[in-house]
C-alpha cells in the first residue's frame, strides 16, 4: 500500500500567496498614486465646443456669450477673489492680454462662485487687463458645462470656438505666450497641463 | 443543535441578509414621483463634483446650490433621466456617478465581489471532496494495526481450536467473520498525495517573486511618498498656500479678508498673527493663534502664545508653551530665544539661559543685529551663572 512521502502544496499556501501577490500589486499602485491629485483625469473637454451661455458683464451693463467670439481666439479663465493661485497667475493674464491684444486674441475672464463685489475689490487691488472682458457666472451654469473642478482654470478656444487646451492651476505668461503662438500659428496644443491643484471654496 | 441544523441556519441567515442587499438594490417605483422627488433622486445618485465625497443632494456649498437649480430647470425643460446623467458624465466623466456604471472597469468592480465569492465557494468544496493527505496517514497508520489487530484474532483463533476450548460451529462462525475483514482490509488503498512534492527549483522561484515584489514595493513607496504639510491630503489634494503666495505683498485688509474667506488655511492665518504680533497687537494677535492651535499643534503659535504670555506675567504658562513649541520642532530659532528669556527673567535661572542662546547662535539665517543681541545676552547669562 502507499503512504504519502510529503505534503503537497496545499491550497492555504496558494491562498497565502495570492493575497501577497495581490496586496503587493495594490500596494504598488496605492503607492504609485501618492503624488497625484486624484481628482485630477484627462480632461473631456478637449475637442468640444464652447458653451454658450450669456453671462452678465462685472462692471457695465449688458451681456456676452463666448459664441459672440467666434473668429477670435480666447483666453476663458475662471477665478474669485478667495482664490490664492488666481492671485499667482493675475500679473501673467495681464501682461498676456495686453501682448496679444492686437493678435485677435480675446482674454475673458469668467468671475466663478464669488461675488461681483469681492469681484471687484479684488480687481481694484490687483488691477484691470487692457482689453480684457470681466464677466460673472451666474449660477455656475458656464462653469458646470467647462467641467470647472476648481480655480484656477483657464481653457483656450480656437476661431472656431473649440476648446483646444486646458490649464489646472496657475498659468506663467511664458504658458500663455507658447500656447497662443501655437493657436495662431495652427500648431497643436498640448491639450491639458498641470500646473498647481485647484482650490475650492 | 446538530451539525447539519447549524449548517442550515448559517445558509439561512446568509440568503436572508444577500435578500436584504437585493431588495435594497432593486430600483423603487419611480412612477408617480413629483419633479421635486426626482431631482433629489437624480441629485443624490451624482457626486458632488468638488464637495469631497458628497451626493449634490447633499452638498451644503454653494455650487452644490447651483447643481441642483441646473437639475431642476433639466428636469423642467423635459430632459430624461438618461439625458440628464449623460449631460453630467460629459462634463465631469464617469466619476461623477455615484454607482460606478455595469461597463469597463466598472463592470469590473461589480463583478469582484462575485467572482471572489464563486473562487472562495469553488476552493470549499474542492477541499472537502480531495482527501485530506493528515488524515490520508491517520488512516493509513490505523489501517496497519487494524490488520494487525485481525491477524492477532486469527492467532488466538487457531491457538483456541488447537486447545479445544471452541465448539465447531463458533470457531467456523469466527474464522469466517475475521477472514472477510482481513480480507477488507487488505484491499483497502489509502490515496496517494494528489500532488507531487515541490521542486527545490520551483521553491527559489516562488521566493524570488515574493521578495522581487516587496523590493519593488518598499521601493515604489519609498520614492513616491512624500512628507505631509499642514493642511495637505494624503493624495497632495491640497498644496500649502505658503509655497505659492508671498504674503508680504498684500494689505493687511486685504489679508483678513482672505482668512476671513478661508477660515481653515492655517499658513494665512500665520502670517496675519505675525504681522498683529510684531506690530505687538497682542490680543488681535492671540485670537488668530488660537484658532490656528484649535486645528493644528503648531510650534510657531505655540512660541509666540507662550512669549505673549511670558509678557503678561505668567512665567509658567509661558514656559509651558515654549517648551511645547520646541517638542514638536527645533527648526525654529525664536522659542530658543523666548526659553532662554524666560529662564533667565523669569525664574532668575541664568545657567538654564547658557545652552539654549548657544543653540541660537548655531543658527545661520540670523540678523546680524539680533546675533549680536543674543550674543551679548549670552555673555551676560554666563557672567551671571
Amino acid at each position: 500500500m502507499t503512504v504519502p512521502a510529503k505534503r503537497a502544496i496545499g491550497l492555504g499556501t496558494w491562498v497565502a500567496v495570492g493575497i501577497g501577490l495581490l496586496v503587493i500589486i495594490f500596494g504598488a499602485v496605492f503607492a504609485s498614486r501618492f503624488g497625484r491629485d486624484p481628482d485630477l483625469v484627462a480632461s473631456p473637454m478637449i475637442g468640444r465646443a464652447a458653451p454658450a451661455v450669456a453671462m452678465p458683464y462685472l462692471e457695465k451693463a449688458g451681456d456676452m456669450s463666448l459664441a459672440d467670439l467666434r473668429g477670435d481666439i480666447v483666453v476663458v479663465n475662471f477665478w474669485a477673489s478667495w482664490c490664492t493661485g488666481c492671485r499667482t497667475e493675475h500679473d501673467a493674464l495681464l501682461t498676456a492680454a495686453a501682448a496679444y491684444a492686437g493678435s485677435d486674441v480675446t482674454f475673458v475672464g469668467i468671475l466663478h462662485q464669488d461675488r461681483p463685489d469681492t469681484g471687484i475689490g479684488f480687481l481694484d487691488d490687483f488691477g484691470r487687463g487692457d482689453p480684457y472682458d470681466y464677466v460673472v457666472d451666474e449660477g455656475s451654469r458656464v462653469g458646470i458645462g467647462f467641467g470647472v473642478l476648481g480655480l484656477p482654470q483657464t481653457f483656450f478656444l480656437d476661431r472656431a470656438g473649440t476648446i483646444v487646451g486646458q490649464v489646472n492651476g496657475p498659468v506663467s505668461y511664458g504658458m500663455l505666450a507658447n500656447t497662443l503662438d501655437a493657436i495662431l500659428l495652427g500648431r497643436t496644443v498640448d491639450p491639458v497641463t498641470e500646473t498647481g491643484d485647484l482650490e475650492n471654496r | 443543535m446538530s451539525r447539519r441544523v447549524s449548517n442550515y441556519l448559517y445558509l439561512g441567515a446568509i440568503v436572508a441578509l444577500l435578500a436584504v442587499v437585493v431588495v435594497g438594490l432593486i430600483p423603487r417605483d419611480v412612477t408617480g414621483e413629483t419633479d421635486a422627488e426626482r431631482a433629489h433622486r437624480i441629485a443624490s445618485e451624482l457626486r458632488c463634483p468638488f464637495c469631497s465625497g458628497e451626493s449634490i443632494a447633499e452638498a451644503q456649498s454653494s455650487i452644490g446650490n447651483d447643481l441642483r437649480a441646473l437639475i431642476d430647470e433639466q428636469i423642467a425643460s423635459g430632459l430624461s433621466d438618461d439625458e440628464i446623467f449623460d449631460y453630467y458624465v460629459s462634463v465631469y466623466t464617469e466619476r461623477v456617478l455615484l454607482s460606478p456604471p455595469l461597463l469597463g472597469w466598472g463592470l469590473l468592480l461589480w463583478a469582484l465581489p462575485l467572482l471572489l465569492l464563486s473562487a472562495g465557494l469553488y476552493a470549499v468544496l474542492r477541499r472537502r471532496r480531495r482527501a485530506d493527505p493528515v488524515a490520508a496517514v491517520a488512516s493509513a497508520a490505523a489501517l496497519e494495526d487494524a490488520k494487525r489487530a485481525v491477524a492477532q484474532d486469527l492467532a488466538d483463533l487457531d491457538a483456541q481450536a488447537a486447545a479445544g476450548e471452541l465448539d465447531p460451529a463458533t470457531l467456523a462462525r469466527l474464522r469466517a467473520d475475521y477472514e472477510s475483514e482481513r480480507d477488507a482490509l487488505n484491499e483497502a488503498v489509502i490515496e496517494p498525495a494528489p500532488h507531487a512534492p515541490r521542486s527545490r527549483g520551483r521553491t527559489m522561484a516562488g521566493a524570488a517573486v515574493l521578495i522581487g515584489g516587496a523590493l519593488v514595493l518598499t521601493v515604489g513607496v519609498v520614492l513616491t511618498v512624500r512628507d505631509r504639510t499642514p493642511g495637505d491630503l494624503i493624495t497632495g489634494g491640497v498644496a500649502s498656500e505658503a509655497q505659492r503666495l508671498d504674503f508680504s505683498t498684500i494689505s493687511d485688509e486685504e489679508l483678513e479678508a482672505t482668512v476671513a474667506a478661508n477660515p481653515e488655511s492655517i499658513p494665512m492665518r500665520l502670517a496675519l498673527a505675525a504681522r498683529y504680533f510684531n506690530a505687538g497687537d497682542f490680543s488681535t494677535a492671540l485670537d488668530h493663534y488660537i484658532e490656528v492651535l484649535n486645528r493644528e499643534r503648531h510650534p510657531e503659535a505655540l512660541a509666540n502664545v507662550g512669549w505673549m504670555t511670558f509678557q503678561s506675567g505668567d512665567s509658567d504658562s509661558a514656559l509651558q508653551f515654549v517648551e511645547q513649541s520646541l517638542a514638536l520642532s527645533d527648526e525654529l530659532p525664536l522659542p530658543y530665544w523666548y526659553l532662554a528669556n524666560i529662564r533667565y527673567r523669569g525664574y532668575d535661572d541664568a545657567a538654564g539661559a547658557v545652552a539654549p542662546l548657544e543653540t541660537l547662535l548655531t543658527f545661520e539665517a540670523l540678523p546680524d543685529d539680533f546675533r549680536a543681541i543674543v550674543s551679548d545676552l549670552l555673555s551676560e547669562v554666563r557672567a551671571a551663572s
